[in-house]
């Protein structure tokens, strides 16, 4: 299951995600909610992130070329080691962008949240 | 377990499971599997190791041997003894050239939205291999000292 709660303050959108990132409804969701937001930078907040696989690593890697496209920024906030672990693993440490701590402090000014 | 549509035989360290090939069976078939492990003891590192790797196995039998098709049967079988957890995974595929098989680029950087998963179950098992063709892959993974 993957819970999917955002906060918008333009330019940035913080996606909060809790579960897992997987094959799946719970890959397609993210990617969905993500695709759909207006703001040109993106937080993905991993804190509860439990699990993820090479779909979603891979809906990471989408979302971050996306980004780059669209002369945003994409970035990766608070990763737990055992997710940190995987992307080190496939080579995404030094393409991907992180920082922790990122986005908990926003404001909320839109919030929603979906669960697949 | 998903109703009738999967069948799981369990005897003391030796799990056998069959699901259906379609990507909605594989969650429940997973979290079986991890459940039997934790039963038998494995211990929580080497469990996160064989969980992905077990999701990157399933997903690749239900994607490319399957084609995500309901009517194909994918057969998994479980040993668990004192030095190592060995799954092997059988799908009805026609395999793959598993000698091809690439999952970065030269520089060692794949920007793709695909192509990693052979490349974490090796990072994450202690053995991946392959027979029939590519369409049944063996993972093992050592068990540490004490468990």
């Amino acid at each position: 299951m993957l819970r999917v709660e955002i906060r918008s303050q333009p330019p940035v959108a913080t996606l909060y995600c809790s579960g897992r990132i997987v094959l799946g409804v719970e890959a397609e969701t993210l990617r969905c909610m993500a695709g759909s937001r207006p703001e040109q930078n993106l937080i993905v907040d991993l804190r509860q992130v439990q699990a993820i696989d090479a779909a979603g690593l891979g809906l990471l890697v989408e979302l971050h070329c996306r980004a780059l496209e669209n002369e945003g920024d994409f970035t990766l906030a608070n990763p737990s080691p055992k997710v940190r672990r995987l992307m080190a693993l496939t080579n995404l440490e030094s393409v991907l962008q992180f920082e922790d701590g990122a986005g908990f402090e926003l404001s909320c000014c839109d919030e929603r949240a979906m669960t697949a | 377990m998903r109703d009738a549509r999967q069948t799981v035989e369990s005897q003391a360290s030796a799990f056998e499971l069959v699901l259906t090939g379609d990507s909605t069976a594989v969650a429940a078939a997973r979290d079986r599997i991890m459940d039997f492990l934790e039963e038998q003891g494995v211990g929580d590192e080497e469990a996160i190791d064989i969980l992905v790797a077990l999701q990157e196995a399933f997903a690749n039998a239900v994607l490319h041997g399957c084609q995500n098709d309901p009517s194909k049967i994918i057969r998994c079988s479980v040993d668990v003894d004192g030095e190592a957890v060995t799954i092997v995974i059988k799908d009805p595929g026609e395999g793959f050239d598993t000698s091809a098989a690439t999952d970065v680029s030269d520089d060692g950087i794949n920007l793709t939205n695909h192509g990693r998963g052979i490349f974490l179950m090796r990072g994450l098992m202690d053995e991946v291999s392959y027979s029939h063709g590519g369409s049944e892959i063996r993972l093992k993974k050592l068990r540490r000292a004490g468990q």
